[in-house]
């Protein structure tokens, strides 16, 4: 009974999504993301003007909490019936869609989504095999954000060089005491910041931008390992085995204690999540400042990660694609929408709605600073490019293990260097 | 009437149902796809027993996580048993006021796994947390608790052992369904407390203190929420519980085919212990319903 | 007298003297205060987490992260009730009281459809012989031990090809056939337990089955069945993996997912609100106890004058 059911109802969508195609007027897309609830009420609104303007197509939000949302969404891509629109970390793509068929090609609505608003080099980092996978939301790179208080408190400028940094920590160490630190590096951060030194002083990236291969040799690898090992005996970072002690390698900065009581000095911080790093400073956002990005000197690279966080995909299994395209184009690309959105949805990568934010004064000071750092450096031509696989899960675990492992002194720089290499290139190679 | 084959039957079919309607292709489903390698995007690939043979012969991680569950278990099952037992045995009193003892019991078993208890569980055990500022007026240095390979497990067998409710209630339970007349019995007899306790008590509740060895002994094995919030199955996997694996496996990172094999294991795992525990059950558990044990 | 024929006394029965007498009441007087000493000092170990979570709830976010002590610094934000409305308003389309409402539509019928579910083959399992009766009690207890998280995508699969998706049948029909194998493992092990005597007399009074079954097995078990319904009900509104799975509509959301929502630490938090609302959330869990623990009590009367 339910078998015909379901038939009955197959045909009917079926005949539905023909008259629609002939249409292309009435449809019904779904629209998935994640977020907290500012960012559902602004993408709301957003989605109510949308309708007004487009009458005949209606938009149903299907937003929840990142927790589990990975896992929904993987679940109904087993069983194809993931929503139209989607919003998706880029770290997940290499997973979703291994060869480029795992979304619709963004090519296709070419004429529907303005493209050129998007910086090449962005969409380039979405491409699978050529197949545009999503549209972006905002590039977002890493930078030193900084708490004035205990730089103010100890007198020390902040650090534009690593030699810097070392001086900073052994001053604010021996000023202010031992809880006290120049940087805090987060989980990522960890590996991500010591990665930067290595890349301004071999100019190579871990992993291979073009293919899925290792590309430091393991003598570049090891001197990337010694200096974070330097980075944490020298007190220039909070260590993993500390912040572990302190509640969890992963949990955010915002929560530590000592942060909170202004007992680091700052934060390897994306430039995408700065401004939630003061949600439990006394002085809110009045206390941050961001810091010039810490070089070597003649570096041909800053080695800073950034890439685009997030970004809109579009389902094979639509019914709507059109509708869905157009929707993602007003959501991504439109003036209005950045003026509801502002940057409850990251900082867009859109040239007219980053226009809007900053012209307009929608997006707080710093974090004009903060991504206006992040872009001058692009321009500049520092910023490396990172391999789509560089922030596969399975990646990230081995790094995230490697340098715990270090910083519990269960291994050495030169016994963990072959071993990384000898299985980044094993899971690359599976890939 | 009992000895009707067919009322047996009827009463049971809701039963036999349900399993052939909702868990048999479920079940059939995951171990086929145990001998697969499925990316849960895309069809499923026959490998054979590549999963099995990887787990047993080459994968540090199962052996890591399966040691760690394993010994898990083997402190968590009698504390917690023990600490439900003893406080249902103090509140089956009638004292003024007990409901609200009972109710303050059962309240952190109600609190689960939501995240307000990460938050505070990390602030408990941080390295200037409370546990760590008792410790430290009773002259016992701090210890690292999240950030020991040796003590980060403690964090999460005491959330455990602070979660005792569901054995109590049931235990609670259970002790009411023991006949006071007994009890008046056995003081006129000058019986103590304790006495009363094991010659009274624990034989007439032996079915349910077997009911909860089995389900805290298939909870330990299956045990997901704390470390996950807590400790995130660090550091360096000394809290990288069977589950946890499970789950980074199948939705993290897309190896359903593994992660099935990974559960199938702790099936047939979990299945062997209570196989053991159902046999023994016919030396010390006392069933006063059945009919050839009845006195 | 009440008080001392509970199981916990232990007074001797000897010929007592008036200075005796007095001694042991003496005696009962201190049991009695040690006990609530005892009780409330385990309590306070208990609940202190809670106090401090209750507190959270009026303090700002860096003294929440910061300070070990429940109250807040400034006891005049005890007043503030700001944190509960917020978190109660939500930002979105909905407030919580949907989300109340949808947690309901789901648990309620649930908790009823186990519970007869269960009971019937409960009362099979633990009352009639028949062929086949052991190989489907070890299926019955092999079903709980497979890790349920590997089963999550074929069961998508197969309500998905029953045309369930996004309602609330995949979260109460399994319970209606006796899935939750927890719950009938319970009941089995409580009706062994129970003497056979009453069912006896009654089956040669010319009982059948159900009549049985209802006047006279199900009120033995009732505080097995209370526990039953408790758990259910509780777990039931904690369970997060269910509904996310099969719930994508915003408007359905229950409870615990809508929770999720709040919590979302992407962006700038609120903490004192997403501590409020998960107190809130506690609060049915609460109330079902408080009304499932008399029974307890009165199933020991009952099973006292039985006995």
């Amino acid at each position: 009974m339910f078998k015909r059911k379901t038939l009955a109802a197959l045909t009917f969508t079926a005949l539905v999504s023909l008259t629609s195609v002939a249409l292309a007027e009435d449809a019904t897309i779904r629209f998935a993301w994640w977020g907290n609830e500012a960012r559902a009420a602004n993408t709301l609104k957003v989605i109510k003007l949308f309708e007004e303007k487009n009458p005949g197509i209606k938009v149903k939000a299907e937003y929840s909490g990142y927790d589990g949302y990975q896992t929904r969404l993987s679940t109904q891509f087993a069983g194809g019936t993931e929503p139209d629109i989607m919003q998706i970390l880029l770290a997940w793509l290499p997973m979703f869609s291994k060869n480029g068929d795992g979304f619709s090609d963004i090519n296709q609505f070419s004429s529907l989504i303005k493209l050129d608003e998007f910086p090449k080099s962005t969409l380039d980092q979405v491409t699978v095999n050529g197949k545009l996978q999503g549209v972006p939301i905002g590039s977002t790179g890493f930078l030193f954000l900084y708490n004035k208080e205990p730089w103010q408190k100890a007198g020390i400028p902040y650090p534009k060089t690593w030699d810097e940094l070392f001086e900073a920590a052994k001053l604010m160490q021996e000023k202010l005491g031992d809880e006290y630190y120049p940087l805090d590096p987060t989980t990522q951060g960890s590996f991500l910041i010591s990665l930067s030194w290595a890349m301004q002083k071999y100019n190579v990236n871990f992993i291979d931008a073009n293919e899925p291969k290792v590309a430091m040799s393991e003598e570049q690898v090891a001197d990337w390992l010694r200096f974070f090992k330097k980075l944490e005996n020298d007190h220039a970072l909070v260590s993993i085995k500390a912040r572990t002690a302190m509640g969890g390698a992963s949990k955010p900065t915002s929560q530590m204690p000592d942060w909170v009581e202004g007992k680091w000095g700052g934060v390897y911080s994306q430039d995408s999540t700065l401004t939630s790093r003061a949600d439990t400073l006394t002085g809110g956002l009045n206390q941050l400042e961001v810091g010039p990005y810490i070089m070597l000197p003649d570096a041909k690279t800053a080695g800073t990660m950034s890439r685009t966080g997030f970004i809109y995909s579009i389902s094979k299994h639509s019914e709507a694609p059109e509708a869905a395209a157009k929707f993602v184009n007003f959501l991504a690309t439109d003036p209005e929408a950045a003026r509801i959105i502002g940057t409850s949805r990251a900082i867009p990568a859109s040239k007219t709605q980053w226009d809007v934010l900053t012209k307009e004064q929608l997006i707080p000071k710093i974090q004009e600073i903060g991504t206006g750092q992040i872009m001058e450096l692009d321009e500049k031509g520092l910023v490396p490019r990172f391999s789509l696989y560089f922030e596969h899960p399975l990646i990230y675990k081995l790094l995230f293990n490697t340098f715990e492992e270090l910083s519990f002194d269960k291994t050495t720089p030169e016994e963990a260097a072959p071993k990384l290499i000898k299985e980044a290139n094993r899971i690359l190679s599976r890939l | 009437m009992y000895e009707s084959k067919r009322l047996g039957y009827l009463f049971v079919l809701p039963f036999i149902l349900g399993i052939l309607a909702f868990n048999l292709f479920p079940f059939a489903a995951s171990f086929a796809l145990s001998f697969t390698d499925y990316p849960l995007i895309g069809a499923p690939t026959y490998i054979g027993l590549e999963n099995y043979e990887k787990m047993v012969f080459d994968d540090d991680l199962f052996w890591k996580s399966l040691t760690v569950t394993v010994s898990f278990a083997v402190i968590v099952v009698p504390a917690r048993l023990a600490v439900a037992l003893f406080i249902a045995q103090v509140l089956n009193f009638k004292l003024r006021g007990i409901n609200f003892f009972r109710a303050a019991y059962y309240l952190p078993t109600i609190l689960g796994g939501s995240i307000a208890i990460s938050v505070l569980w990390k602030f408990l055990f941080q390295q200037k947390g409370l546990v760590n500022i008792i410790l430290d007026t009773v002259g016992i240095d701090p210890i690292p608790w999240l950030a020991s390979e040796r003590y980060a497990v403690w964090t999460i067998v005491a959330l455990n052992t602070w979660q005792f409710g569901a054995a109590m209630v049931i235990f609670l339970a259970a002790l009411q369904g023991v006949p006071k007349s007994l009890y008046e019995a056995a003081e006129i007899d000058g019986a103590s407390f304790w006495q009363q306790f094991r010659n009274v008590t624990l034989p007439l509740i032996t079915p349910v203190i077997f009911f909860n060895m089995v389900m805290q002994i298939v909870n330990c094995f299956q045990e997901f929420n704390a470390p996950y919030m807590i400790t995130e199955g660090g550091p360096l996997y000394s809290t990288y519980f069977m589950a946890i694996y499970i789950y980074d496996e199948a939705f993290k990172y897309f190896n359903m085919g593994y992660a099935s094999a990974l559960s199938w294991v702790l099936f047939f795992l979990i299945v062997s212990i209570a196989g053991v525990l159902f046999w023994s059950s016919k030396y010390w558990v006392f069933y006063s319903g059945e009919k050839e044990r009845a006195r | 007298m009440s008080s001392s024929k509970t199981m916990g006394a232990r007074p001797r029965r000897r010929l007592p003297s008036s200075a005796e007498v007095l001694r042991t009441q003496r005696r009962e007087r201190i049991s009695l205060a040690l006990r609530y000493i005892i009780l409330s000092g385990v309590g306070l170990l208990m609940l202190y987490p809670l106090f401090w979570l209750l507190g959270a709830s009026f303090k700002s976010n860096q003294e929440i992260f910061t300070t070990i002590w429940f109250l807040p610094k400034d006891l005049t934000q005890l007043l503030d009730f700001s944190a509960y409305y917020n978190g109660w308003m939500t930002r979105t389309e909905f407030t919580f009281a949907t989300y109340f409402l949808n947690s309901f539509l789901i648990v309620v019928p649930r908790v009823i459809v186990t519970l007869i579910s269960c009971t019937l083959v409960a009362y099979s399992f633990a009352r009639f012989e028949y062929p086949g009766k052991k190989f489907l009690f070890s299926i019955m207890i092999g079903t709980m031990l497979l890790p349920p998280i590997v089963l999550r995508v074929p069961q998508y699969l197969m309500f998905k090809e029953l045309g369930m998706i996004d309602t609330y049948w995949p979260l109460i029909l399994p319970s209606a056939f006796a899935i939750d194998t927890f719950f009938t493992f319970l009941v089995v092990q409580f009706l062994r337990g129970i003497p056979r005597d009453m069912e006896e007399a009654a089956i040669i009074d010319g009982c059948n089955a159900l009549q049985l079954l209802w006047h006279i097995v199900v009120p033995l078990l009732k505080p097995a069945l209370i526990s039953v319904a408790l758990f259910q009900f509780i777990w039931t509104m904690n369970d997060f993996i269910g509904p996310l799975i099969y719930i994508s509509t915003v408007e359905k959301y229950p409870v615990s997912l809508a929770l999720k929502m709040s919590m979302d630490v992407s962006g700038e938090v609120d903490w004192a609100n997403i501590i409020a609302i998960s107190i809130v959330a506690l609060l049915p869990s609460l109330t079902v106890f408080f009304l499932a623990q008399r029974y307890f009590i009165e199933g020991a009367t009952s099973s006292g004058i039985k006995g």
